[in-house]
């Protein structure tokens, strides 16, 4: 990426376009830390299952999310073109797992079109838009909406409600 | 006269923020101090002087109420000094009294309300004290003011810059500049005196301040304080070729700018101790500290990793001369990475007193508020302890002490009737123990009950009749930690303590840090805090469960079995084992985790990991142990947030990732589950 990486104009917007459960799908390049080929998860217990695990980016410990979980599409297939997409959202690292990255895409202002016009499978909250080009169409993903703090408030709340509720300790019984 | 209070630069109020909250703390202290001690001379100048710098500072800075006050305390202070007064009950009320105002003037500096507070009432209260008016408070502004139009009161900031110029070979002199007083141009000319001497060296502090001549703010005459490398005869003869000036005095300060360079002779040019010690110390951001931490934190991990691969190249190459150097090269390294641990960490630290000197003012108003009589000890302020562990154990011990006033120490006369001195006394300890630091409270009142305890606790439904009957009266001591004791009054009633006693050892636990208690009835009771002096590593037991690793503070473990299968029994279909004379749960950690565990092999050894928390104890079945070792705590982020049973994660030497358990929520984790089934 040299100067023409950086500097996108107002006109235009550059994106990471990966492949997910068939679709194209693209998110803004500032938004993008790195990509990495898909590594050793540690899989955390009591988070629901959107939350693959942590992982180790260098030293940092980096949350890694399954979008496809995320989006309620089915388990796909594990391949060699599996990639974890490193975002930066409110300068934490959040890792999310994609099928395949694609491309880095210059995409004028003017092809973006409101997500309420088309139908995606996707839900349409996370969609800033689709971008319709000569040959394709690609979901832009708002991210911070995909991984806010509400969101992750929900993926914390762990699996047995039961046990959040009865917060009353009781008493060891020794046996 | 000139004005002054417009002119305070964000800095300057810095500088008097910092050194005010410094006097306020030490006269605290010493004020209580004084109450004890009672005429004690050199006590009752300390707190003189650090009244007078208040009352200094803040007059030059056109603090008025601030300087009103002080004026008032130091006239009641005078009169202690010279034995017209004597210290009671009444004038330490008065003078703590009169701290707490000065709290609220401080605070209203920085707060963007401005400050109504009206200090009359505390001012005449003082002077009724002191028994007749002589000198209004209006004098104590004056009397500032003058002094500051004919002295230079050196902020402490102002005279460390001194003492450094004197450490680096410096010449510091008082000037004093008269200029003639039909010059219409005596701003320009207090400029130049300033600019010229600028160019030889540096302008600590002057009156008026720049600012002030720049405004244009200047008397006939201007005094400063200069340091640089001219003699004296050369500066006179600089300034005095400024037209205008009529008069230069010039005299060498000494190395002692404590005292105002007043007509210091001029052969001093000593260099004190201390002004080299001033030199020696930096200020350092502490994010920076932190971030030293963290690295070295890293090193630790990587090294561990090091040494694998170093063991490994010698059982494969056991006679390259190359893999012995390395190997003596990693030895060195370690050593090296160790001191440096060892420096960082102790670079870190904080003498607890910090958080312990804030104490005895609150025992002595929660006395007196209850009616008791106590005395209060405190040893060992000078242990040093991690910043970050420092920040988090003033709650726990605020609570601690509390209770031994509420509940431990009896009133009076009830102690005379059991046979105990009628002033009780209340003992707040610190010590390093090898890696932890052991705080204590101990109180000689009238104890806890366990088996009063134990009742409450039935009562509350805390613990069930038959489960209260297994255990122990010392056992049931242990119950004040259950969530439920707290709050309800009647909880103290019965109990005498109880208050808050889960956030207590909550908070404890947070820190990796256990507590416990030794009581006696009608003897005392001792509360003993165990707790890691730096929170960023710690030592841990790797062990692994359903193919993913986890790490087990050492400091929550009591011991580690290998047990047959067949040393496993069942009660009420739960696993157990016997531990010695206990009988303790057994739980698999994959299951307690909620992992799904497919079943695992339950055939051949098991290994468990016996863990406390607090007096509870339970067995944790794992698939195998691994060495202890150091490992470095990191958050699992926002966006997993807090999870039952896990307190964050740490990268190990080979790049794993082993999430760290968080031992006292696993057990109340497994006495929940117990609850439902």
């Amino acid at each position: 990426m040299g100067d023409k990486g950086t500097t996108t104009t107002m006109a235009e917007q550059q994106l990471v376009v990966f492949n997910l459960a068939g679709e194209s799908y693209g998110v803004d390049i500032g938004k993008v830390s790195e990509i990495i080929r898909t590594q050793k998860i540690t899989r955390v217990p009591r988070t629901t299952e959107v939350v693959e695990g942590v992982i180790n980016l260098r030293g940092k410990i980096v949350p890694v999310v399954n979008l496809r979980k995320m989006f309620g599409f089915a388990a796909g297939e594990k391949s060699k073109e599996n990639r974890i997409v490193v975002v930066d959202i409110d300068g934490q690292n959040i890792g999310i797992t994609v099928d395949a990255v694609t491309e880095v895409l210059r995409i004028p202002a003017e092809s973006v079109e409101p997500p309420s016009s088309v139908i995606t499978t996707a839900d349409t909250d996370y969609l800033l838009g689709i971008a319709k080009l000569d040959e394709k169409m690609v979901i832009l993903l708002d991210l911070d909406r995909v991984l806010t703090h509400r969101q992750s408030a929900e993926l914390a709340e762990m699996a047995s409600p039961a046990v959040e509720e009865s917060l009353r300790e009781v008493a060891m019984a020794a046996v | 006269m000139i004005d002054l209070a417009s002119d305070v630069t964000p800095e300057e109020l810095q500088v008097f923020l910092q050194d005010t909250d410094e006097q306020l703390q030490r006269l605290d202290e010493d004020i209580i101090k004084l109450e004890s001690d009672g005429d004690n001379e050199t006590l009752l100048n300390g707190i003189f002087r650090a009244a007078h710098t208040i009352k200094g500072s803040s007059a030059m800075l056109g603090y008025q109420k601030m300087a009103d006050l002080t004026h008032a305390m130091e006239n009641i202070l005078d009169k202690l000094r010279k034995g017209t007064l004597s210290v009671t009950t009444q004038t330490t009320d008065a003078l703590l009294h009169s701290l707490d105002v000065l709290r609220i003037l401080r605070a209203a500096l920085t707060s963007a309300g401005g400050d109504d507070t009206d200090v009359s009432a505390v001012v005449a209260m003082l002077e009724e004290l002191a028994g007749g008016k002589e000198g209004s408070s209006q004098t104590a502004g004056q009397d500032a003011a003058v002094a500051t139009a004919t002295s230079i009161s050196l902020t402490e900031h102002e005279r460390k810059r001194i003492r450094e110029s004197l450490a680096l070979g410096r010449k510091v002199y008082q000037i004093r500049v008269d200029i003639d007083k039909e010059s219409t141009w005596a701003a320009a000319r207090c400029f130049q005196v300033l600019t010229n001497l600028e160019e030889k060296g540096t302008v600590i502090a002057s009156n008026p301040s720049r600012e002030d001549i720049e405004a244009e703010k200047v008397d006939s005459h201007l005094e400063l304080i200069f340091a640089g490398l001219l003699e004296e005869d050369e500066s006179r003869e600089m300034l005095n070729s400024i037209p205008d000036i009529e008069n230069v005095r010039v005299s060498c300060c000494d190395a002692n700018p404590d005292e105002p360079p007043g007509s210091a002779d001029t052969s001093g040019k000593t260099t004190s101790p201390e002004a080299i010690g001033a030199s020696e110390t930096v200020r350092i951001e502490v994010g920076r500290l932190d971030s030293l931490m963290n690295m070295i934190g890293e090193m630790v991990v990587a090294r561990t990793r090091m040494n694998q691969i170093g063991k490994a190249l010698e059982s494969r190459y056991n006679d390259d001369q190359d893999v012995i150097d390395l190997a003596k090269t990693f030895t060195h390294v370690s050593k090296i990475v160790d001191g440096l641990q060892l420096d960082i960490t102790a670079a870190r630290m904080l003498p607890v007193g910090t958080v312990f000197n804030r104490f005895p003012r609150m025992i002595r108003d929660l006395a007196q508020k209850a009616g008791k009589k106590i005395d209060f000890a405190v040893t060992g302020e000078e242990t040093g302890i991690d910043r970050s562990v420092i920040e988090h154990i003033r709650d726990p011990l605020v609570h601690l002490l509390r209770n031994a006033i509420d509940h431990g120490i009896e009133l009076p006369g009830k102690r005379e009737a059991a046979g105990k001195p009628e002033r009780g006394t209340i003992r707040l300890s610190a010590a390093h123990e090898q890696n932890y630091i052991v705080i204590t409270v101990e109180d000689d009142g009238k104890g806890i009950d366990g088996a009063v305890i134990k009742e409450a606790a039935i009562r509350k439904g805390i613990i069930s009749p038959e489960a209260a009957a297994r255990i122990s009266d010392a056992e049931g001591i242990d119950l004040i930690f259950e969530a439920g004791m707290s709050t309800a009054e009647k909880a103290t009633d019965v109990s005498g303590r109880g208050v808050g006693m889960d956030i207590v050892r909550r908070n404890v636990e947070a820190l990796n840090g256990t507590i416990h208690v030794e009581t006696r009835v009608g003897v005392g009771t001792k509360f003993r805090l165990k707790l890691p002096l730096t929170l960023a590593t710690f030592q841990a037991l790797l062990v692994s469960s359903n193919s993913n690793i986890y790490a087990i503070p050492l400091v929550s473990i009591v011991e580690t079995l290998a047990l047959e299968s067949e040393e496993i029994d069942t009660v009420a279909q739960k696993e157990v084992i016997r531990l010695r004379d206990r009988i303790i749960p057994l739980l698999r950690l994959d299951t307690l985790l909620g992992v799904s565990t497919n079943g695992s092999g339950r055939s051949g050894k098991v290994h468990v990991v016996v863990v406390k928390s607090g007096e509870r104890i339970m067995g944790l079945a794992v698939d195998s142990l691994n060495d202890p070792q150091e490992v470095m705590v990191k958050s699992l982020g926002s966006l997993i947030g807090e999870i039952k049973g896990i307190s964050g994660a740490s990268i190990l030497g080979n790049g794993e990732v082993a999430l760290i358990l968080d031992v006292p929520s696993l057990v109340r984790l497994a006495t929940m589950g117990k609850a439902e089934g």
